[in-house]
């Protein structure tokens, strides 16, 4: 069998070795058309191969990418590249500091036509050498085929951490399965991720020790939603939400993301305590995010005062003017308290809504995402990247910090690397439905430049694959827990956690008008049947 | 004579076979076959592919099953392909089995089970998780037998050769006149021997039962398969097929919602809708499912959405049950659909760069769907609301175009059509009264007949309303007074006593709908 395979390797090499660059090409100044088009994106050195699908017509086609330092480069035949591994690693590493050309040659009616090369320049910082998102259907309500995948960087590995198939059998015994995330990129080996509805409940992975926990309890509005490792402590801040869906009835957004209720929590994964952080009724916090220093907490919060006993209704009807602010509370490891909240950016103020705050590595740069309405920006075509210094912050009070908009296109879930040189970010700017992956070099000027999408094996997959990326996240270790353990925690059953009263040094609690959320499943689901038939 | 009853014999059970599977596949399942292959996902992407051949074994069936699936896009080379391989497999079997042909029809009967098992479904198709599966073990069982094939016969011949030999051998030491009076058994033995005859007959008689148990597993039941063909004539907009359907429908039989609403559809498309609603068969049959489901969401939510200008839900149910059941053609045509309409053109691509990798679906985003879109279009003239439709697509569809207000001049008739249906009052006046101008302008000053009879209805059930101005024909007056008269006449009789009664005269008019169908549930 291995002679086989090697057989067929150098058969596969030898082709590969045999394309020759035409000589009689005629060069033309058109632009090729190429998918995905990743042209003039900035590479890291350790990316996997930038396969393309070459679209402009032709009968022939042939790749050539080189740098100057190796201008004979690799040669690839056919309208899809299929680019060997190691030698665009070699290509790669000799390119740093450099750029990497791409000319495209096609051949119609019997004539080769060179196009202008494509090029990417290759810098010397490195990605995290794992992602780990969530691919699913762009649905609204159904979500059984959920899978949580991990992605090696250098290749194009995805390994199945978590298959949602293996306990969806039909929809009363399905859940969904979401949020994902890891505390300081996986370097301490602590995960966590939820579950709702059936087998409902949070899955804690602490190193080898794994259990599953309800977050739900009686004061609380919620089990546990967005989640945010401290960055050192076995703390995870969450949002507590009562979700609901409801249908734009002609905006191509199609569907609304509203919270109908939502406040933040603490839970001490030693003691399994929850405390209460934010629970003001009229504010609505949500979207939990550390300082890499564990010392403040960013948030989001839109404010709404309920005017009737249906706030579903009320929302409802003026989604499109609830808009978020983003604030912080200092932390003190020490006390364990919170202290007084402060406006980061008053978002409010410009008639725009911030949502995702995420600090850099270094502590230096704030970067969220801005929209018309609303905090479920994925869904929203306003939604650009922005970025303001954390410096000028404190001088600032009343959140008037300038801030760049980074990308003129829709973007949104957003997490820098562990160097804090690269951005991922979701988008669906590809087709305007289906998300998938970019990632953008940020530079020590804090410039972001042009994105370029996740490599595959096979350039089309992005485009005939029906599923989104969702909840994308950078690790530098991968997940130690396989498949099997993760599904035998999510059979085992919820710890309850205990209410341990607030977690601000002067709490203040405000009684909430109708909480209305189910024990273990977490956010509710408001579905969109408002007419009694 | 003797060969050409061998002939006979032989080809006597593959030729009823096929006769058979022909007639069941077409003669009474034609429609479902269409429907199965737009409910089957097969694309040749790599994509696709991979995805399928991670499966291993089963996957490779699976890609088989759902490219037999696939050519029932053409019902009659769907079905044909089907026989033939049901055909090979029966055959391969006698070969693996080396059965004599007197015992050959017994070969039949996996192929009439596996033939009754896919003939026998009707509703699941939708609720079905596995799409493409429908001929896994057809394909398993022929490959095995192709693979045993070979193997029996090397058998065969070696047993043959051994006993051969030994019957030499022992023949060598017996005499030698016993040896030339002896002849091999097998020369000795008729083809048509009474015992073959007789062996046939039984295994005929077995093939023949097995057949009857298959026709009679067959699902025929006739509103899904009314269901199927107004559904199919919708998809190619042919509005009139679906009122032939409506028409054919059999008096005896009521119809489920899904037909009432797809006749509803065509009469609103064809204009026909203010003449002729009530005069076509009402009601809410059951439909014949092994389990409660929103089979009218499921089988006709995206069409009736789609075409009633609802893209953005007629995207959602097709995006909600791609989740559940697959990537079906069918939900795809229509998610390109509602796309082109809502004027998304890169996710319209997207979606037909896909249902051209499937072998029978061709689709020109240029040229396709253009009058089919235009001919929406101006239903849209809406403004966006958050709402939701619990799943319930004819109750909400009624509700939101009954409670619509302005809008296009299509927009406000659909509008009128809901507010009849839903014999809504209030909601009727200010539809007609906009409506009166665009009739006097457009038609002559010819109110179509239902909407007067509706006037004359409400005004007499209100008392306060003035119809003198309003254009109402003198016969529809006279057959509305009749109508109070004989309702007076027969009023201490029950509802029931006066529904029969009335039906021959009033039973297509709005008057007999408003009074005397009642209860009926959407499902």
């Amino acid at each position: 069998m291995r002679h086989y395979q090697y057989l067929i390797a150098i058969l596969i090499l030898t082709v590969s070795c045999t394309a020759e660059l035409p000589k009689d090409a005629m060069q033309t100044q058109e632009p090729v058309n190429v998918f995905p088009d990743n042209n003039g994106a900035t590479l890291p050195p350790n990316i996997a191969p930038m396969n393309l699908r070459i679209d402009t017509e032709g009968e022939d086609y042939i790749t050539h990418i080189y740098t100057k330092s190796d201008t004979d480069g690799i040669i690839t035949e056919g309208k899809e590249t299929d680019i060997d591994i190691d030698r665009w690693h070699k290509l790669l590493q000799g390119a740093k500091g450099d750029t990497i050309y791409t000319t495209v040659y096609v051949r119609t009616n019997g004539r080769w036509t060179q196009y202008p090369a494509l090029k990417n320049p290759v810098v010397e910082e490195e990605v995290d050498p794992y992602i780990s998102y969530r691919l699913i259907q762009p649905s609204y309500v159904d979500y059984e085929d959920i899978y949580i995948c991990q992605r090696r960087m250098s290749d194009f590995e995805e390994k199945v951490i978590y298959d949602n198939r293996n306990f969806s059998v039909d929809a009363a015994t399905g859940q969904c399965v979401n949020c994902h995330a890891y505390q300081d990129y996986n370097r301490t080996g602590r995960m966590q991720m939820h579950l709702r509805q059936h087998q409902g409940g949070t899955l804690i992975i602490d190193g080898k020790e794994r259990r599953k926990m309800n977050l739900k309890t009686d004061s609380t509005l919620s089990a546990g939603v967005y989640p945010a490792w401290h960055p050192t402590l076995p703390l995870i801040a969450y949002s507590v939400n009562s979700t609901g869906q409801v249908f734009h009835t002609r905006n191509t957004q199609k569907v609304e993301v509203i919270d109908y209720g939502s406040d933040l929590i603490l839970f001490d994964m030693n003691t399994n305590k929850v405390y209460d952080i934010d629970c003001d009724p009229d504010e609505y916090e949500t979207f939990p995010a550390w300082a890499p220093n564990g010392q403040t907490l960013y948030f989001c919060a839109a404010h709404y005062e309920q005017k009737t006993d249906n706030i579903d209704n009320e929302l409802d009807n003026c989604y499109d003017s609830l808009r978020y602010n983003i604030y912080s509370r200092p932390y003190n490891p020490q006390t364990m308290k919170f202290g007084d909240k402060r406006t980061v950016l008053n978002a409010v103020g410009i008639q725009k809504s911030a949502s995702l705050p995420r600090v850099s590595p270094d502590g230096k740069y704030l970067l969220f995402t801005l929209g018309d309405y609303g905090q479920f920006h994925i869904w929203h075509h306003s939604a650009r990247l922005c970025l303001m210094p954390c410096d000028s912050i404190a001088n600032h009070p009343q959140g008037n910090v300038p801030f760049a908009v980074l990308d003129d296109q829709q973007a949104s879930y957003h997490s820098w690397s562990s160097n804090g040189r690269w951005i991922m970010f979701t988008s669906r700017r590809f087709d305007g439905n289906y998300t998938r992956l970019y990632f953008a070099y940020f530079d020590l000027n804090g410039k972001m430049h042009k994105p370029f999408m996740l490599p595959q094996k096979r350039p089309t997959y992005n485009d005939e694959l029906f599923r989104s990326y969702n909840v994308p996240e950078w690790m530098v270790e991968p997940v130690q827990a396989s498949k099997n353990e993760l599904e035998q925690t999510v059979r085992t059953d919820a710890l309850p956690a205990i209410y341990a009263g607030s977690a601000l040094e002067q709490p203040i609690r405000k009684e909430r008008a109708t909480p209305t959320v189910d024990a273990v499943s977490g956010a509710s689901q408001v579905r969109g049947n408002k007419i009694n038939y | 004579m003797k060969k050409t009853q061998t002939i006979i014999f032989r080809l006597l059970p593959p030729l009823l076979f096929i006769t058979f599977c022909m007639i069941v596949l077409i003669g009474i399942r034609k429609e479902y076959l269409e429907e199965v292959a737009g409910m089957t996902p097969f694309y040749l992407t790599s994509t696709y592919g991979s995805q399928l051949m991670s499966q291993g074994l089963w996957g490779i069936a699976t890609w088989c099953s759902s490219a037999i699936c696939a050519t029932m896009t053409h019902p009659l080379l769907g079905a044909t392909l089907l026989t033939l391989l049901l055909t090979l497999l029966a055959l391969l079997l006698q070969y693996c089995l080396r059965l004599k042909w007197s015992w050959a029809p017994l070969c039949y009967l996996p192929s009439l089970w596996l033939l009754g098992n896919f003939t026998c479904r009707g509703y699941d198709l939708y609720t079905f998780k596995a799409s493409g599966t429908e001929f896994n073990w057809l394909i398993i069982a022929i490959a095995i037998t192709a693979v045993l094939a070979p193997f029996t016969a090397w058998w065969t011949k070696r047993t043959r050769r051994s006993s051969e030999n030994s019957k030499t051998s022992k023949t060598r030491q017996s005499s030698k006149s016993t040896q030339t009076s002896k002849k091999s058994p097998t020369s000795k033995k008729s083809p048509i021997s009474k015992t073959s005859i007789l062996y046939f007959s039984v295994a005929f008689l077995g093939m023949v039962l097995m057949g009857w148990y298959t026709h009679h597993r067959t699902f025929k039941d006739e509103n899904f398969r009314n269901i199927l063909r107004m559904k199919h004539a919708v998809d190619k907009d042919d509005w009139q097929q679906v009122l032939d359907i409506a028409r054919q429908q059999n008096p005896d039989l009521a119809p489920t919602r899904i037909q009432v609403c797809y006749t509803r559809l065509a009469l609103y498309k064809l204009g026909l809708s203010g003449e002729s609603t009530f005069s076509y068969p009402d009601g809410d049959a059951e439909y014949a499912a092994p389990t409660v489901n929103q089979y009218l969401r499921l089988i006709a939510g995206p069409q009736l959405y789609y075409f009633l200008g609802k893209p953005n839900y007629a995207y959602r149910w097709c995006m909600e049950d791609m989740v559940e059941y697959g990537l079906r053609p069918q939900y795809l045509s229509y998610m390109l659909r509602s796309s082109l309409l809502n004027g998304e053109k890169a996710l319209a691509e997207k979606y037909a760069r896909q249902l051209n990798a499937h072998p029978f679906y061709q689709i020109d985003l240029e040229h396709d769907y253009q009058t089919e879109c235009k001919a929406i279009e101006p239903l849209l003239e809406y403004n966006n609301i958050l709402d939701g439709d619990g799943g319930h697509v004819e109750a909400y569809l009624l509700q939101n175009y009954a409670t619509m207000r302005g809008g296009t001049r299509q927009m406000v008739t659909l509008s009128l059509d809901c507010a009849l249906i839903l014999k809504d009052i209030n909601d009727f006046w200010p539809l007609f009264i906009k409506m009166l101008p665009v009739w006097e302008h457009e038609n002559g000053n010819k109110i179509p007949r239902h909407y007067q009879e509706a006037a004359l209805l409400f005004a007499n059930l209100q008392g306060n309303i003035d119809l003198s101005q309003v254009n109402i024909d003198t016969d529809i007056k006279e057959r509305f007074n009749n109508l109070i008269a004989e309702a007076n006449a027969n009023s201490q009789y029950g509802d029931e006593y006066n529904a029969t009664r009335l039906r021959p005269l009033y039973g297509n008019t709005y008057w007999y709908y408003f009074f005397f169908t009642t209860g009926l549930k959407t499902n």
